[in-house]
């Protein structure tokens, strides 16, 4: 409960019936860095044009703290709060004393185990979410009037199980569950609603799906090229499933040991098919430097690779 | 966003072939050096592939040479 004030002891009880802000089941959820790359806290504006290039941004921001993290389609949604602390005095008569914990679990369906270390990856660092149901509204803090504020979750209370297809019947994925911040105040709950965005935004884009790590593989290294096989870190772990859909321009090159980007001349792509992306050519680099071949979101939406390379 | 050529299924970055958009021009020898055995691999001419880049036939070669003044 937030502190009572003195000026504005009592607040009016009428109800809007019509245009209701009301939130449904959740369905999406939104994992968000705390700040910022400018250490401001992430948030989404009132005053925000909410068009598909908006949420393309976000949702593929170059630095990963400016970055929206969408878990799409989750199940058995469930929120719970605990009991409200309160102290009970000698004669019987109760004192509010703090609001309970909140806690949310999901399931995410026929994921990939390895889908548990990307989400413990948020655990490790302050963050928050929003959350968005099947009618694309979306929830979150609005204790500020000009912007929706993601709900901060409890550091540390984050929990990621693996989940068991069994007879009981069960499918095969991941369990979430983590608690909201102390501060998060039911009251402070707010809702951007969804015909709030403009009509061209679609949130079944892939764009807007997440962004997919990318892993390489090199050969045929030599001072001024080298080949990748690339692919997800998805798939059978003997057989990755194979990155098919890079052009050169989704591409850069940059030399980790001199800090400096690198120019790719050339490269043959003809080969995507089978994650082939060969003959990468590059200015002569020292022997022993080490290279990071990239695919940035920003440029290819919904991937990301930074791997890295030693030149012999 | 860099400018892409395709020749016989090999991208030039031709910000780098002709020096634009910041790119410092790629010179024939070191042309050669970085993509010889790169293109002899696919069975394209390194010789060829230059001249193509920089908008040059044999022909054309030829035909400023008779056209030139001197």
């Amino acid at each position: 409960m937030a502190a009572c004030s003195c000026t504005e002891a009592y607040g009016n009880t009428g109800r809007a019936y019509d245009c209701k802000a009301v939130f449904g089941i959740a369905r999406n959820v939104w994992l968000v860095p705390k700040f910022d790359s400018s250490s401001v806290q992430n948030h989404i504006l009132n005053s925000a044009t909410l068009n598909q290039a908006y949420f393309i941004g976000k949702f593929n921001a170059d630095n990963r703290l400016d970055r929206i993290y969408p878990i799409n389609d989750v199940k058995e949604f469930d929120s719970t709060k605990a009991d409200s602390k309160v102290f009970e005095h000698s004669d019987g008569t109760k004192q509010f004393l703090a609001e309970g914990v909140r806690s949310f679990a999901y399931t995410i369906s026929d994921v990939e185990y390895k889908y548990i270390a990307k989400l413990r990856k948020s655990g490790c660092n302050q963050f928050g979410v929003y959350l968005q149901d099947a009618d694309g509204n979306i929830i979150g803090n609005g204790r500020q009037s000009d912007r929706l504020l993601p709900l901060m979750v409890e550091i540390g209370s984050l929990d990621v199980k693996a989940m068991w297809a069994t007879d009981a019947p069960q499918t095969s994925g991941v369990t979430v569950t983590f608690d909201l911040a102390r501060t998060e105040l039911d009251q402070d709950l707010a809702v951007i609603t969804a015909d709030q965005f403009a009509s061209d935004v679609d949130f079944e884009a892939f764009g807007l799906q997440g962004v997919l790590d990318l892993e390489a593989t090199f050969s045929n290294i030599s001072t001024t090229s080298a080949d990748a096989n690339i692919t997800l870190n998805y798939g059978s772990h003997n057989s990755k499933v194979l990155f098919t859909s890079g052009v050169q321009v989704d591409f850069t090159l940059y030399n980790v040991t001199d800090a400096a980007a690198v120019t790719i001349t050339g490269m043959d792509v003809t080969d995507a098919a089978n994650g082939n992306y060969t003959g990468i050519t590059y200015a002569l680099q020292d022997s022993a430097d080490v290279m990071e071949l990239r695919i940035d979101p920003t440029t290819k939406n919904g991937y990301e690779m930074n791997q890295q390379f030693t030149i012999p | 966003m860099a400018d892409w050529k395709v020749i016989k299924g090999y991208a030039f970055n031709m910000d780098v072939i002709e020096g634009k958009n910041g790119e410092k021009a790629i010179s024939k020898t070191e042309f050669m050096k970085q993509l010889k055995d790169v293109l002899e691999k696919r069975n394209i001419d390194p010789e060829t592939c230059w001249n193509e880049l920089k908008g040059k036939s044999k022909k054309t070669e030829e035909s400023k040479e008779e056209d030139s003044p001197e």
